[in-house]
């Protein structure tokens, strides 16, 4: 296995298209909006406080301000402060409450303005929210989805301790699920199903997606948690990617299309459970796998989906697994280093390129 | 303040009971029989006493690692909570949870907590929910000396303070948290006073005296009852066996124990029965028998309990 | 009741605790909570305490200083004066118990050979397994001689897929097939030796008159017609060798290694190909006995049944194809020998002899094949010119081996 660390000498960044013609999940004829992935998540909130009177919000700065990211704006004033409540700063006693609230049949949806702060509350997060209906024997369940927002790139230059990804380190605990969506069709429909999930649920927002716009239906719908998604299908390359690293993954595909290259993009979507069925299944297709992921390296989502990759393909595999991934070190502030901490769509280029010799 | 006869028995009847459990639990740790750690709670039933007898049964109660009391004054099944402590299938927590972590929700008891100050933002959570739902039931979380300097219990405590949510701070003071004084811990001698800081009522009681917990208790039930908010209620207390069973006490010395066990709850409260002509002598040993009895049931019914059966090892992880 | 006085469990591991002293004796009256034995825990020296007022009493055999006893068991009672309680048996001795010592498991690391890595993408060695093609013999043709997908199927005699390589347009029609790995590992052998060895022929034409007549009297003991030339060509080569130890070498890593046993190899052709059997001290053996075990060696290729004792530690090796019909021929040196003895058949040869009269006489050839890093050209038609001497010789074999003669 190899992976492409990023060269001190950056190729030219590649923003990601902010066109939603690059992945497109609900076609023209659908009766449907297009909204930022913002609004999306805000019409999931929305759509579930409506139908389940247990559902309430709790975060700081969520009421009348509508949240550091302007998600939660307008729910304030549709629901009132008992259900949308703000909270003093105490991340662990939000989750806290929420997990008691939740014991005794609410169904609390938090915020903790970024998933960096998310250290605060890990006690209860992963001692108790994750382990209490284990640890009781099943007498109780913990219906909560904690939303954080995560990621780095968004040009706002937040650095070390504002950036981070850091999915892995809830993937890690049994009893919880961890949500990671790319697009507006995808964060509202998998939001509702988190909200509607019986366990404790990390629900990621990638920073940087919030203002990506995508169609969304009109009619109601849930997507399954624990599914990955083919935003892309192709023979030639699989593609494993989350976050925002699935819209350089298809910026690639276009790119190398042009070379004859067909490249099929595999969005993991739920970071945990893993659709480790879906990866393989792609995997004995083609052959040859990339794996594009913006955490760090060391103990990053993609160990764990080169590993999937060798368990479920490893006889059809044509070429080593190709893996790109942040760098291994804290955010640094000044841009021309925050430069090439993540892959961008030429990293990906040259990784399928790699992958096909 | 007037008590029924009824719950005079009631009172005492819980506290021998919970005061046998310990003796035959830690009997069973010492053996090396019961695994893992256990935290004795004798010494300390008034306190828990007092406060579960002022609560319903909807009411919810948030423990911490000393939590067998707690349950069983709250009405835990004494067969269930031995058949737990020795990791059984027939444990309320199907052999789970151990010692530490005994739940029993059907009584109200959202469990022991390993983590100290964690059950803290639970009740607050829990009383949350009950004031959004217009429900009239309180949340009563307990906690030590200890517990009441962790972020768990300052956060808590200013979160229910603004909301004014129907919680009751139980801090049973039994002045040690493992082997840290109090006076090496925390500034103030009188711990009640923390309550000014957040805005809401502290009381300090006696809590080697089972009524005077219950007077103070029902006072800071009602007043939640009504949508007054939170109470900070400090029980002054004593652990007469080490923090864990069979822990060699090196840290206080055996004349401070000998002491606090003249205050022993027992004893006293059954003097006091009898004295104010509440009960009669072998009426109370009638329930001593009794309690011995029920508890060495239990003891038998958890030793003969099958253990967990290991195909169902990946169960209880996701809803 | 009386009350049992036990070591308890005092730390999280703890399964036994030695008894350091006992604070109290039998018979003294202890109060509860008073200290009444030290106990040496894995930890630290703690006090046990009296778990009742009353007498001690019933101090069990055997729980004396020193002493370890189980967390649990019961070593004493406290009681009431007059009180009976039950008699236990003496605690068996246990010493002070060292931990069980963990045997690390010793790793043992097998010398394996590393054969070289065949490389292939494990996809092409999926479908490589499926068709039953052995990677070591197909050539790659993909970048840096990895072996690709139709390499495989090429080679696989059920594959109908077109090569995509370079030379299908040679091989349009015709079968392709497998060799077998005799074929295969002899090919390879040659191939390595006329790489690496410098080698050149040198051929006599031996008269074989005399040879023949005892070849008559050796023929009524085997059954075996043919293989008598051979067999006295064995005990003349062994000889010969014995005198000329540079062509009883091999070359190996740049040195001559003269060996000093004389292990003549005979070249036997099977169905799968050419094996050649060694006759091993063939200098010291009988003639009568190298014939039976050539004889023995000429069943067990029928069978393919050789074991690598009867295939290795060949000095030199002799091949004859006279049976065959062939009058002459250069045979390959079998590496790592220094040089190879091939025989032609017999023909009646007109000759001239040395009063110039001509005489029709059975003439055999011999070429001798040397690898000239261990004997150059003298030395070669030295050595052959033994052997012929040896043939011509009527004398130098007799029935039983023993030597006369050239011996």
């Amino acid at each position: 296995m190899t992976s492409i660390e990023r060269d001190a000498v950056t190729l030219g960044s590649t923003k990601p298209a902010m066109s939603p013609n690059l992945i497109v999940q609900v076609p023209p004829d659908v009766p449907g909006k297009e909204m930022s992935y913002q609004e999306a998540i805000r019409e999931a909130l929305r759509e579930e406080m409506l139908r389940d009177e247990r559902v309430f919000l709790m975060g700081e700065d969520i009421a009348k301000h509508g949240g550091a990211f302007g998600v939660t704006r307008t729910l304030f004033d549709q629901f009132g402060p008992v259900r949308v409540r703000n909270t003093p700063i105490s991340e662990n006693t939000i989750v806290g409450a929420g997990t008691g609230a939740a014991l005794v049949g609410m169904r609390p949806v938090m915020e903790i303005m970024f998933v960096d702060f998310s250290g605060l509350a890990m006690d209860q997060i992963y001692q108790e929210a994750a382990k209490l209906r284990f640890m009781t024997g099943g007498q109780c369940k913990v219906p909560w989805v904690l939303r954080m927002p995560q990621g780095g790139g968004s040009g706002k230059s937040t650095a070390a301790q504002h950036s981070q990804s850091l999915e892995v380190l809830f993937a890690h605990i049994p009893g919880l699920k961890v949500v990671l969506p790319s697009t507006p069709y995808d964060a509202k429909g998998l939001l509702k199903a988190a909200i509607r999930d019986d366990n404790p649920v990390i629900f990621l927002e990638h920073k940087f997606l919030y203002p990506f716009r995508g169609r969304v239906p009109d009619q109601d719908y849930v997507l399954p948690l624990g599914k990955c998604d083919i935003k892309r299908q192709g023979k030639d390359v699989t593609i494993v990617a989350s976050g925002l690293m699935v819209w350089h993954a298809m910026q690639a595909a276009n790119i190398v299309a042009q070379e004859g290259i067909s490249v099929e993009v595999v969005d993991v979507r739920t970071v945990s459970p893993l659709d480790e069925d879906a990866i393989g299944s792609s995997a004995r297709k083609t052959g040859r796998v990339v794996l594009v992921a913006e955490p760090c390296r060391s103990y990053g989502p993609t160990g764990e989906w080169g590993m999937v990759v060798i368990e479920q393909a490893f006889d059809y595999l044509q070429a080593p697994i190709v893996r790109l991934t942040g760098r291994f070190t804290p955010i640094p502030f000044a841009d021309s280093l925050e430069k090439g901490a993540w892959p961008e769509t030429s990293d990906v280029v040259r990784a399928i390129q790699q992958v096909m010799k | 303040m007037q008590v029924e006869r009824e719950a005079l028995l009631d009172m005492y009847r819980r506290m021998v009971l919970i005061r046998e459990f310990e003796l035959a639990a830690m009997d069973l740790f010492k053996r090396g029989q019961a695994k893992g750690a256990m935290h004795p709670y004798i010494g300390q039933e008034a306190s828990g006493v007092g406060v579960c007898m002022a609560l319903r049964k909807d009411d919810v109660i948030a423990g911490t690692h000393r939590s067998h009391g707690h349950n069983i004054a709250k009405g835990a099944d004494t067969k269930k909570m031995m058949a737990e402590l020795l990791g059984k299938e027939t444990g309320y927590c199907k052999g789970r949870g151990g010692s530490m972590h005994i739940a029993a929700f059907e009584t109200g008891s959202l469990g022991a907590l390993a983590v100290v100050g964690s059950g803290i933002p639970l009740a607050v959570g829990a009383a949350l929910a009950f004031k959004m739902r217009g429900e009239d039931r309180v949340a009563v979380p307990f906690t030590g000396d200890g517990g009441s300097n962790t972020g768990n219990w300052h956060e808590g405590v200013n979160m229910a303070s603004i909301w004014d949510l129907p919680v009751i701070f139980v801090l049973e003071n039994n002045h040690y948290a493992v082997s840290t004084r109090l006076d090496n811990a925390v500034k103030v001698k009188d711990l009640s006073i923390r309550a000014q800081g957040y805005g809401i009522p502290g009381i300090r009681v006696d809590g080697f005296d089972v009524l005077a917990v219950y007077e103070a208790a029902t006072e800071a039930v009602a007043r939640a009852r009504r949508g007054e908010g939170p109470t900070l209620l400090v029980t002054e207390s004593y652990r007469l066996e080490g923090h864990y069973a069979g822990e060699p006490e090196v840290y206080r010395t055996r004349a401070e124990v000998e002491e606090y066990r003249k205050l022993d709850p027992i004893p006293r409260f059954r003097t006091y029965l009898i004295d104010n002509d509440k009960a009669k002598p072998d009426e109370l040993s009638m329930i001593d028998v009794d309690a011995k009895k029920e508890i060495s049931d239990a003891v038998q019914f958890a030793k003969t309990s099958p253990t967990p059966d290991p195909t169902t090892a990946m169960e209880y992880i996701y809803a | 009741m009386p009350v049992e006085v036990f070591i308890h469990k005092m730390t999280d591991h703890m399964e036994s605790g030695r008894i350091v002293q006992w604070l109290a004796k039998e018979s003294d009256r202890v109060e509860r909570g008073q200290a009444i034995m030290e106990v040496e825990t894995d930890k630290a020296v703690a006090e046990l305490e009296a778990p009742a007022s009353g007498i001690l009493k019933g101090i069990r055999a055997g729980a004396l200083a020193g002493a370890e006893v189980p967390v649990g068991e019961t070593i004493a009672f406290i009681a009431e004066p007059d009180e009976q309680i039950p008699v236990l048996p003496p605690l068996s001795s246990q010493g002070h118990q060292t931990p069980n010592s963990v045997t690390v498991a010793q790793v043992t690391t097998q010398a394996q050979s590393i054969e070289p890595r065949v490389r292939a993408s494990p996809a092409v060695r999926r479908v490589a397994r499926e068709l039953g093609v052995d990677l070591g013999s197909v050539t790659g043709t993909g970048p840096e001689g990895k072996i690709t997908e139709s390499d495989v199927r090429a080679i696989s005699s059920t594959g109908t897929h077109t090569t995509k390589t370079a030379t299908s347009t040679l091989l349009e029609a015709g079968e392709l097939a497998d060799l077998n790995s005799v074929q295969r590992l002899t090919g390879e052998r040659m191939l390595q030796s006329l790489q690496t060895a410098p080698q050149f022929a040198l051929t006599v034409s031996a008269d074989m008159t005399n040879a023949l007549r005892i070849r008559e009297s050796l023929k009524n003991e085997l059954t075996d017609e043919h293989p008598s030339v051979t067999v006295m060509l064995v005990k003349i080569v062994a000889t010969a060798l014995k005198h000329q130890p540079r062509a009883n070498a091999s070359f190996e890593a740049g040195r001559v290694k003269l060996h000093k046993q004389v292990n003549v190899g005979v070249a036997i052709g099977t169905e799968n190909g050419l094996i050649v059997p060694v006759i091993k001290d063939a200098d010291q053996k009988k003639t009568i006995d190298i014939a039976n075990e050539l004889h023995t060696f000429r069943e067990k290729a029928r069978q393919m049944r050789f074991s690598t004792d009867d295939l290795s530690g060949g000095t030199f090796t002799i091949s004859n194809l006279g049976m065959y019909g062939i009058d002459q021929f250069n045979a390959i040196i079998n590496p790592p020998q220094s040089a190879i003895l091939a025989v032609g058949q017999v023909t009646k040869t007109p000759v001239a002899l040395p009063d110039n009269t001509i005489a029709i006489r059975p003439i055999m050839n011999l070429t001798l094949t040397v690898d000239h890093r261990a004997m150059d050209g003298v030395l070669g038609a030295k050595f052959l010119a033994e052997i012929k001497k040896s043939l011509e010789n009527s004398n130098s074999i007799q029935n039983d081996g023993t030597a006369q003669g050239n011996n």
